[in-house]
């Protein structure tokens, strides 16, 4: 790409308008050519300015003007309050329209089978619950019977007279005879007081207690996170008011913008399709932590779970969540962000299946790698945060069939650690990329652990308050990861850190909920879109009630 | 897959005129956006807002969901725009600033065109959406038309090309042209000194 053709692509590039082949050869060009790169500056700064161009706020007469203008035209017996009648006849239009006859008629051909199985699944059950009550006394004629193991005992064993427990008051006579052969079989089991299990070399012994050590261990972490994580653990925080309110307004432009499949697209808003996986996940991460505090109940709970199983379908046969192409950076930044709602949402439902998860950690490990093995790409940085995170909140979460994630999390992280020149750290003049290496490392930790560490490369405190100073640091995970470093440093430099934090994100949260996306130069934040930024601004918001000082 | 905006716009079609109030709320704030963006008017953009809640009302049972609900919406308010655009040519004198909206007696359509910014509206805006607001009411109509979709709405070239039926190349065309009007017209340095650009750290 030459000079001419950059500068007449900028506008379009800019505006997400371009395949997404032209805009990395631009990108490529722009990085490589000063003035071409200035140039894309300026034209960005003037789409910002049009962009912030905006009408004044609807004047509060809007909607009854518009009522009575409606009105004035005939249409008020349309516009009155519904009856539940005038409902169920729209409802049912509504269903009319959109289901056609054979799809009706497949449904109405599914009910009446499920009701012909269920009539004869009741009768069954019903004939077996009649029958003499072989199954609470144990006949030993019954070989069928759960008890039959009991029968071929040694002789020796005098089998004990086995009452059966009376039955609950109300419980019919096929409730008792159903519940009752395994508490006669434990009890049975007790009472003949046979060891059926040989005694275990010292070795395995070990090793089995070792193992139930780490379970505990992980329990007891998972217990504490998962408090953290519902914003109801002792040591957090509260949170301003203000901050309140941009975090349910927020919460609530998100949810409006879920689609039935349970998805998020990110075209829709100044974004980019590809990203659609990465952004359901992390809106799946703003909203399964129910708002501000606790548990998503009711409607929010059944739109995380629909996000989450459409999550779980954009599983491909390698295991990659949202695969774009190859180890791309939006590939990464998908799939790392699915693993982390999963991660999360294992330890705050248990709902998640653990080989999924686990699959879903492994396959970020192999991505992470053959990201770090080939050509660095536009949005690397992003991804790779999200792949550190990601990784450490699966450990976290105590992912107990990824024996060496241990290893693999220290990997992830010493990418970031290892890229700092700490002799410039007093200095504070670390280039770009050392300092969001830097900070993001500070995050990782606190973050998921409630461990604040103090690191070679910890960032004095005014040097990472300069997310918030320079514009080209302004990227909103990177924003995310220095609220979690800084609110676990706490102190004076956390207080002036949230003041201002709160400042800048009242500037660019608008007035339907989103957060402006500005940040147009890194792959994955110009896929992301405003969806992008909405859910990490929730996600930042929510730092001081979510992660230990 | 169902647009949640389609799946809104097919209930109101069927007769769920319940949703009504939900379609104002997810079109309210874009529409004011777009034709503010069109004419620098807010009361002109409310007014015609409102305007094009009534022709979708009307026309509620013409939405079918081969249209993206976008285009059903935008394209009405296309026309309407046409509507107070050849309207406010035809009538220049129209532009009284004794028109008021509380004048109940008035025509609806000379109301849309009549009204105008008050002066403490004016003192109330930011100088720089004040200048940015002459800048884009200097361009030609259809550089505005398309900026105000392309930039205020974020849509899609393909998208915008539907909405006014032209073709994507001239929306591509009318975006750059629109964009290098607005540099001049803001004064934005076309020649600045590249090496003075912001750099990395």
């Amino acid at each position: 790409m030459n000079c001419t053709e950059c500068v007449d692509l900028a506008v379009h590039v800019l505006l997400g308008q371009e395949a997404t082949e032209i805009a990395a050869r631009w990108h490529e060009h722009r990085k490589s050519c000063s003035a071409c790169g200035a140039e894309a500056a300026r034209v960005a700064e003037l789409l910002k300015r049009v962009r912030s161009y905006d009408a004044p706020p609807t004047r509060a007469t809007f909607r009854t003007e518009l009522r009575e203008r409606l009105t004035g035209l005939g249409y008020d017996d349309l516009l009155r309050e519904a009856r539940p009648r005038d409902r169920v006849a729209a409802r049912w239009a509504w269903v009319r329209h959109r289901v056609r006859t054979s799809t009706a008629v497949k449904l109405a051909l599914a009910a009446a089978a499920v009701v012909v199985v269920s009539a004869v699944a009741w009768q069954a059950r019903d004939e077996r619950g009649t029958l003499p009550g072989e199954l609470v006394g144990l006949a030993p004629a019954q070989p069928e019977s759960p008890s039959a193991p009991i029968e071929n005992a040694p002789a020796t064993t005098p089998a004990p007279a086995v009452e059966p427990s009376p039955p609950p008051r109300g419980a019919s006579r096929a409730d008792v005879a159903f519940g009752a052969p395994d508490e006669v079989q434990d009890k049975t089991l007790a009472e003949t007081a046979i060891d059926p299990t040989p005694p275990l070399p010292p070795d395995v012994l070990e090793r089995l207690e070792l193992a139930t050590e780490r379970l505990n261990r992980f329990a007891t972490a998972r217990h504490l996170l998962r408090k953290r994580l519902r914003g109801e653990a002792d040591d957090g925080a509260g949170l301003s008011p203000a901050a309140e309110t941009a975090m349910r307004d927020a919460t609530r432009w998100l949810l409006d913008q879920q689609f039935e499949d349970g998805s998020f697209d990110p075209a829709r808003f100044e974004g980019q399709p590809e990203a659609r996986v990465g952004v359901t996940a992390l809106a799946m991460l703003a909203l399964q932590r129910g708002g501000v505090r606790g548990v998503p109940t009711g409607l929010l709970a059944q739109r995380v779970t629909r996000g989450m199983d459409w999550l779980r379908s954009t599983r491909d046969d390698a295991g990659t969540l949202g695969m774009v192409k190859g180890a791309d950076a939006v590939t990464l930044f998908n799939h790392a962000a699915a693993t982390m709602a999963f991660a999360e949402r294992y330890v705050l439902s248990g709902r998640v299946d653990e080989a999924l998860l686990s699959d879903a950690v492994l396959r970020l490990d192999d991505l992470n790698r053959q990201r770090q093995g080939r050509e660095a790409q536009d949005g690397d940085v992003v991804a790779a945060r999200f792949a550190a995170l990601a990784l450490e909140a699966a450990r976290s979460a105590g992912v107990p069939t990824v024996l060496n994630l241990d290893r693999v999390v220290a990997q992830a992280r010493a990418e970031f650690e290892g890229s700092i020149d700490t002799s410039l750290i007093a200095s504070g003049s670390l280039p770009v990329p050392q300092f969001q290496a830097a900070v993001t490392a500070g995050a990782i930790d606190p973050y998921y652990t409630a461990a604040p560490v103090l690191r070679a490369t910890t960032l004095p405190v005014p040097t990472v308050m300069q997310v918030l100073e320079r514009p080209e640091l302004r990227e909103p995970s990177l924003l995310f990861c220095a609220t979690i470093d800084l609110h676990a440093r706490g102190g004076a430099g956390w207080a002036t850190f949230e003041a201002k934090l709160l400042d800048e994100l009242a500037q660019t949260q608008q007035r339907n909920g989103s957060f402006r996306a500005e940040y147009a130069f890194d792959a994955v934040g110009r896929a992301g879109g405003v969806l992008y930024e909405t859910a990490l601004g929730v996600l930042t918001l929510g730092v001081p009630v979510r992660v230990a000082k | 897959m169902t647009h949640p905006d389609a799946e809104l716009l097919l209930r109101l079609a069927a007769g769920e005129v319940e949703v009504f109030d939900r379609i104002v709320d997810r079109f309210e704030r874009p529409l004011v956006r777009y034709f503010h963006a069109l004419c620098g008017d807010p009361q002109l953009a409310e007014d015609c807002a409102q305007e094009v809640f009534v022709r979708l009302f009307k026309a509620r049972e013409r939405y079918t969901p081969d249209a993206a609900p976008n285009t059903f919406v935008f394209r009405i308010a296309k026309n309407l725009w046409i509507d107070v655009y050849r309207s406010k040519r035809a009538r220049p004198e129209a532009t009284s600033i004794d028109a008021t909206s509380d004048d109940e007696d008035e025509d609806r359509a000379s109301n849309l065109v009549g009204s105008s910014r008050s002066p403490i509206e004016a003192i109330g805006l930011a100088e720089d959406q004040q200048r940015l607001r002459a800048a884009l009411l200097e361009l030609p109509e259809g550089q505005r038309a398309v900026l105000a979709l392309a930039i205020g709405q974020s849509m899609k070239y393909e998208r915008i090309a539907e909405i006014l039926g032209i073709p994507v190349g001239t929306v591509k065309s009318r975006v750059h042209a629109a964009v290098a009007n607005l540099r001049k017209l803001l004064g934005v340095d076309v020649d600045a000194d590249p090496k003075k650009g912001p750099g990395p750290a």
